[in-house]
């Protein structure tokens, strides 16, 4: 019999993908004496249990819960138990009429009617692919056998099916990824001039569908210029809204709340979940057309694989339906990870299509912010020209060739700002990208200071404004990446100052001497790099301004490349969004640490200098030379 | 400065790059009104427009409270947005415009081309050209 059942289930596994599960289930049903049997996928997210295959019996839809049924309660989640605490093999019980099966069972009219009695119950386990067997601690299955009462069953039998089923339904996990991956890079190929809205259609209308039977799904994607999700794509939206209206702010309602990753992405009950968490008051802003009311959801945010923490999307469902009838079924971890998988690869070709806008804009950008200081030189030095021995003053002789000579120095630091944004990598000695002085950092901030002037007189502000004091001692540093450091956080705090007249900008640079410091670990939760838990020697130096603050949302974000706040577009159109990067570059290049250490009135950054940049031992070590 | 020609300058850039070209003129005996941006230029252009002889617009421009950063492309061509809303207010529209920009792009081009508006390079320009091309365009 095992080679029968061996060798029928090697024959089941010979075929399509899709019909994988089935034509399992079908082997067994025809090696084994049976009246019939079912593997149902459990859910321990929901705490639900779905049919995934049956043979021998077709209940009619309107049966829900010969479909899908709560784990709890039910006789599958009795013998889940008893498998889990007496670690059963599988479970074989004379008669599910008796006492207590009866009771749990869900169905007992279908007992009756089928004069189903022996009931044998084995537990197919999730496939861990990194050891290559069965995961005994994680139950993804429950095949139900109803046999002949007579059939002499082993538990040999149990074993072997077991193993097929596990490592079939593994197989099949892949396979449908793999099969995912093609189906999406073909739309993709065969994308033509379409935009990603259109390329989206075929996504949810069908490719989704091979694989997860639902009612609603609509994709949303990331507009960082108004901080909302609108909506490029869908299967309907309750009342045909215009599309363009239809979009969620961030932190609105459950949508929104997932943006943020603050909720959960699979819910088994949606109005259940919106009573709970909104206290009845938020119905929803927008929600899929569905033909049953909407129950089962799950949300998937597509993140920037370049961007850390970036969201581009989000891809909602609304109502799976169960593979074998129209009855609504539950969104799972399987459900999850595939679409998952898919978001990643919608993901690489969101993220290639902005990044190919965001290189124009920022090659457009960068020329335009090296042509304005030039273009200044130029109009300056051909009026200086003409002027010098007539109309001119020796006073405006000397403050025009001032005015050349701070706008040299601008671009000069813009040219060296995009040096070290694009410079250097970890291959690179540090000892190639930076010559180490004995600076005095108090006189490189007041030259700093001295080099924002026509940046402070551009914005029409009192560059007296600029307040430098405390402990700013000397170091051993490359004063020409430390000058980087300093006057990009001046000249962030000049950008992003408020602009009502009634706001008077200032800007403090303030340095403490520490014996021993311990950087605040609250404040600075959000940016991954620093170095926690550890008290160091060294200064401490607070750069505080009374401008339009950091947003707390977006603080792991403001050291990436090509960051900028995007509501600042409406005050402020300039800048490559290099400046905080490569502050953060050089901090870190010579063991400092950066943070945001209050995010408005004032906002803070705080930079901890350690001792060792008193002396230029650190210059000698290893991972400095080498 | 009473009675003396008056320009209305929009650039964000109003007290950095462009300043030789502001002083030239001032120099000449014009009056530069500055804005920055969108709401600062309503204001401006509401105040003075009776008496204004050119707008000199930048097109790389902040957004401001009302324009839609999208139609504006992230800000790329706010300028002409601006223009054309100029153009369609009638109080305003016999006002002579120049596209004074760094920006050398090809949708530009045409905006100013189809608009027969003068449509000039800051870095192709020195601040006597300038000067030479307001006095040639003005009201």
């Amino acid at each position: 019999m095992e080679a029968i059942l061996l060798k029928a289930l090697f024959k089941a596994s010979n075929c399509n993908n899709s019909n994988l599960i089935t034509s399992l289930l079908s082997a067994v049903a025809n090696v084994f004496p049976v009246k019939m049997c079912t593997l149902w996928k459990v859910n321990f997210l929901t705490g639900h249990l779905s049919v995934h295959a049956r043979e021998k019996y077709e209940p009619v839809s309107k049966l829900d819960f010969e479909y899908v049924h709560l784990i709890k309660g039910s006789l599958i989640g009795h013998f889940i138990d008893i498998i889990v605490s007496e670690k059963k093999k599988y479970i074989d019980i004379p008669s599910v009429l008796d006492q207590p099966y009866i009771d749990y069972h869900q169905s007992p009219d279908r007992v009756r009617s089928l004069k189903l009695k022996r009931m044998i119950c084995i537990p197919i386990y999730d496939f861990d692919e990194s050891k290559c067997e069965a995961n005994r601690s994680n139950i993804g299955a429950i095949l139900n056998i109803y046999p002949e009462d007579d059939f002499d069953f082993d538990l040999s039998y149990a074993e072997i099916i077991q193993e097929h089923f596990s490592l079939s339904i593994s197989r099949s996990k892949l396979i449908s990824r793999e099969e995912l991956t093609r189906d999406i890079m073909s739309v993709y190929e065969n994308r033509g001039g379409r935009d990603l809205g259109t390329l989206f259609k075929p996504i949810i209308d069908k490719i989704f569908r091979k694989y997860i039977k639902y009612e609603g799904c609509s994709i949303f994607t990331w507009d960082p210029f108004s901080n909302k999700l609108d909506l490029v794509q869908t299967t309907g939206i309750l009342g045909n809204p215009n599309t363009k209206d239809v979009y969620y702010y961030l932190g609105e309602g459950l949508t929104g709340g997932i943006a943020l990753g603050e909720k959960e992405y699979i819910i088994s009950d949606v109005n259940y979940y919106r009573k709970k968490n909104y206290d009845g008051n938020y119905k929803y802003k927008w929600r899929e057309n569905t033909r049953n009311d909407p129950l089962s959801f799950m949300a998937i945010r597509i993140m920037s694989p370049s961007r850390v923490s970036e969201i581009l999307g989000i891809i909602r469902f609304t109502n799976k339906l169960n593979p074998l009838a129209n009855v609504i079924d539950q969104f799972n971890k399987d459900d999850y990870e595939l679409i998952n998988h898919a978001s990643n690869m919608i993901a690489l070709y969101m993220d290639y299509d902005q990044n190919s806008k965001i290189r124009s804009a920022f090659a457009l950008q960068m020329a335009h912010e090296i042509k304005g200081p030039a273009t200044f030189i130029r109009a300056s030095s051909d009026r200086l020209q003409k002027r010098w021995n007539s109309s001119f003053s020796k006073r405006q002789v000397n403050s025009e060739l001032r005015d050349i000579f701070d706008y040299s120095e601008l671009q000069i630091i813009l040219t060296s700002t995009i040096e070290y944004a694009w410079r250097g990598s970890e291959d690179i000695p540090k000892s190639n990208l930076y010559h180490v002085k004995r600076v005095r950092l108090l006189d490189l901030i007041e030259k700093v200071k001295k080099l924002a002037i026509p940046i402070a007189r551009e914005q029409a502000i009192d560059f007296n404004s600029i307040n430098i004091e405390g402990d700013l001692p000397y170091l051993f540093i490359d004063p020409t990446a430390f000058k980087q450091v300093f006057i990009n956080l001046l000249t962030n705090a000049i950008k992003y100052r408020k602009r009502s007249r009634t706001e008077r900008f200032k800007v403090s640079i303030k340095g403490y001497g520490l014996k021993e410091y311990q950087i605040p670990e609250s404040n600075n939760i959000k940016v991954g790099y620093l170095r926690k838990n550890i008290r160091k020697v060294g200064y401490l130096i607070n750069i505080i301004d009374f401008g339009i603050g950091v947003d707390p949302n977006e603080v792991n974000k403001i050291f990436n490349l090509g960051y900028r706040r995007k509501d600042v577009l409406r005050l402020d159109v300039r800048g490559l969004g290099m400046g905080l990067y490569v502050v953060k570059k050089v901090l870190e290049d010579f063991g400092c640490t950066i943070w945001v250490s209050k995010f408005s009135d004032p906002t803070i950054f705080s930079i901890f200098l350690p001792n060792t940049l008193r002396d230029d031992n650190y210059t000698k070590n290893s991972t400095w030379r080498d | 400065m009473e009675g003396s020609e008056m320009i209305l300058w929009v650039d964000d850039d109003i007290y950095g790059s462009v300043r030789p070209f502001i002083e030239e003129l001032e120099l000449s005996g014009k009056r530069v009104i500055k804005a920055q941006n969108p709401e600062e230029m309503w204001d401006k252009l509401k105040e003075y427009y009776k008496d204004i002889k050119i707008i000199v617009m930048d097109v790389l421009l902040p957004v401001g409270k009302d324009i839609d950063p999208d139609e504006a492309q992230m800000g790329l061509i706010t300028g002409l947005l601006l223009l054309d809303k100029i153009l369609k207010k009638s109080a305003y529209s016999d006002i002579p415009l120049i596209i004074f920009t760094i920006l050398n792009d090809q949708v530009v081009h045409e905006w100013a081309k189809q608009h027969h508006v003068k449509y000039v390079l800051k870095q192709e320009t020195l601040p006597s050209e300038f000067l030479v091309l307001v006095e040639e365009n003005k009201k």
